[in-house]
């Protein structure tokens, strides 16, 4: 009897020692239950009674109260998130494409002078602050779309659709993504936003053909400018090879002049020095020199008696006479 | 056994009970305590709470975080009569538990009721302006923001008032037009480019001979500075070679005179040449007359 009672007690023993121990696992695995591995490109937001722990953790294993007395939510920090907004494109894709656009199914937006625009964008942010993105809440990626179009909507409106069309709407885009990221920070959404680029902006399909025959038009008209600023290049560049030209001729001119000039009076002051010896035998000698080397290529034909007292003389060239 | 049994029922129920009255409040929400249906208090801040054991008292969690609100795309007129459809968004959160609590059921509930409110409010908003102030163009202020902030403003007066919602942000997600007013623009657009690759052919034409025209009269301009250039380089040689002459003249004017007039008579008489002359003209004299005659 003695046997069976310890027997069933061993047996009682061990059956509470087995729940003791099911129940001690399941205590600690409970109490682990709200930790949580953080990776190096995350960050957490631990929740603890309901609070949030001001003080971020560090990367690796997080230590929370399990649900629901506490809670970990693992936010990636260093991710670069993209969102592409297509809601100002054409859904119909209609061929060919449509002369009119349904307001509903046909994304687009009106630029300034009313014009239709339509367009695919796609912003990138990063999370900045994960208390603020926790306590913004789960529709946070909806209000920055929203965001986004807004001021895209804000911006079209004041800017004719050339100068949206230019440089895939550089100015823009520019222009809007500061006032997004103002309004990201008024809002707190714990984010930050890295650039807004144009994916497409396009006037509607159906008027693309009028689009290309302006740009096709721009085009022509670099190309005749091109043109016409290379012939004035060229016009210029022979005008001051001209002018470069004359200048060096007028310079040359104008030293031959002196030289002969020079050479002019140096010969001449060799006759002065000769005429000096005896005068009037120089002169008649030296005009009678010229004389005869003037009669050389010309033949004196008269020396006659004219009106009055005066003579005239008649030259003649000696070939003329030859051939007489 | 049974009085064990009573002891461990007792202790369950305790225990039931006790966990029941703590209650958790995050910090992204509020918490209504309500005591037989009428609210009790209000709570702001995360925490653990403690209440009476249901179903003396309930809590009710109320999420203070950013919810969003579209208004659909409905058509609406400005004041010079034109359909336009601006589909606008509303950004809000809950600021006054008690008052949200009191006046909706829910999330959805408040959603639907902000919605109305969003459509009517921005409508109204609209219908003050004209058109062509929508889509100004010209690279001038928009109106659109004096009109979110119109909307925001009369939304606000109501929402804070009334059902403890604070509309923190609105704007237009895009303006457009009814499908017959798109066509219309779509035409005027179309007739808008084909003017406009004309005219800009046109001025590429005008631009391209207004630059050939510049070089031309660029070249006139060298030129002439270039002649006038080269003249004074002339007359700057002329007026040198001219010194140097009158040097040799003012040495001995007469044998100047002399050697000159011989050296022009020279110089005229060529091969091909026939002159009547009269003799007594310089430099011909010098035929007939001596030098000592003279």
């Amino acid at each position: 009897m003695s046997d069976n009672s310890d027997e069933a007690f061993s047996a009682c023993l061990k059956a509470v020692g087995i729940l003791g121990l099911i129940l001690t696992l399941a205590t600690v695995g409970y109490a682990l239950s709200g930790f949580r591995f953080v990776r190096q490109h995350e960050s957490a937001v631990v929740y603890t009674l309901g609070k949030i722990n001001p003080s971020l953790p560090m990367p690796g294993v997080v230590p929370a109260l399990p649900a629901p007395f506490g809670h970990v939510s693992v936010i990636p920090v260093k991710t670069a998130f993209s969102l592409t907004l297509e809601d100002w494109k054409n859904e119909k894709n209609l061929q060919p494409p449509a002369d009119m656009l349904d307001p509903v199914l046909d994304g687009h937006t009106l630029a300034g002078g009313v014009n239709i625009v339509q367009g695919r964008f796609q912003i990138r942010y990063r999370v900045s602050s994960p208390v603020e993105l926790e306590k913004a809440g789960p529709d946070t990626e909806k209000i920055l779309s929203a965001i986004v179009y807004k001021n895209l909507t804000t911006s079209a409106v004041t800017r004719q659709i050339d100068e949206l069309l230019e440089s895939q709407g550089a100015n823009w885009l520019a222009d809007c993504l500061n006032a997004i990221r103002r309004e990201v920070k008024q809002l707190s959404l714990g984010l930050e936003i890295d650039s807004l680029e144009a994916l497409e902006i396009s006037p509607p399909a159906a008027l693309k053909e009028a689009f290309n025959a302006v740009s096709a038009a721009h085009l022509e008209a670099d190309s005749a400018n091109r043109q016409a600023l290379s012939d004035a290049a060229s016009i210029v560049g022979a005008a001051n090879a001209e002018r470069q030209e004359l200048l060096i001729k007028s310079q040359a001119q104008r030293e031959q002049k002196i030289t002969l000039a020079k050479a002019w009076a140096g010969r001449f002051f060799l006759l002065d020095a000769q005429s000096r010896i005896q005068p009037e035998v120089f002169a008649r000698e030296y005009r009678n020199a010229k004389i005869s080397e003037i009669l050389k290529t010309c033949r004196l034909e008269a020396v006659m008696p004219g009106e009055g007292q005066k003579v005239r003389i008649i030259w003649k060239p000696q070939q003329e006479t030859q051939s007489e | 056994m049974k009085l064990q049994n009573a002891a461990a029922l007792i202790a369950a129920s305790s225990a039931v009970v006790a966990f029941s009255s703590f209650f958790i409040v995050s910090d992204h929400e509020y918490a209504i305590v309500t005591q037989l249906g009428k609210t009790a208090r209000h709570i702001h801040s995360g925490g653990i709470y403690f209440k009476l054991p249901w179903p003396l008292q309930t809590v009710y969690h109320i999420d203070k975080r950013l919810n969003l609100l579209h208004s659909g795309k409905h058509e609406t007129t400005t004041r010079d009569r034109r359909n336009i459809i601006a589909p606008a968004f509303a950004v809000w959160r809950v600021t006054d538990a008690t008052k949200f609590f009191e006046t909706f059921a829910d999330k959805q509930e408040a959603s639907k009721k902000l919605e109305g409110m969003l459509v009517h409010t921005k409508n109204a908003a609209l219908a003050k302006r004209e058109f062509s102030e929508l889509v100004s163009g010209e690279n001038t202020v928009s109106v659109l923001p004096e009109i979110e902030s119109e909307v925001l403003a009369a939304m606000n007066t109501d929402t804070e008032k009334f059902f403890g919602i604070t509309v923190l942000q609105v704007g237009l997600l895009q303006l457009t037009l009814p499908e017959s007013g798109s066509r219309a623009v779509m035409q005027r657009m179309r007739a808008e480019r084909s003017l406009k690759a004309a005219q800009v052919k046109a001025e590429s034409l005008e631009h391209s001979s207004r630059i050939r025209a510049e070089a031309q009269a660029q070249r006139s301009k060298i030129l002439a500075a270039a002649e006038a250039e080269a003249a004074k380089i002339l007359g700057e040689g002329e007026a040198e070679a001219t010194r140097i002459l009158r040097e040799a003249y003012e040495k001995n004017p007469a044998l100047f005179e002399f050697v000159r007039e011989l050296e022009v008579l020279q110089n005229v008489v060529s091969p091909n040449t026939m002159l009547i002359l009269g003799t007594d003209t310089p430099p011909f004299r010098m035929i007939t007359q001596d030098p000592e005659a003279r």
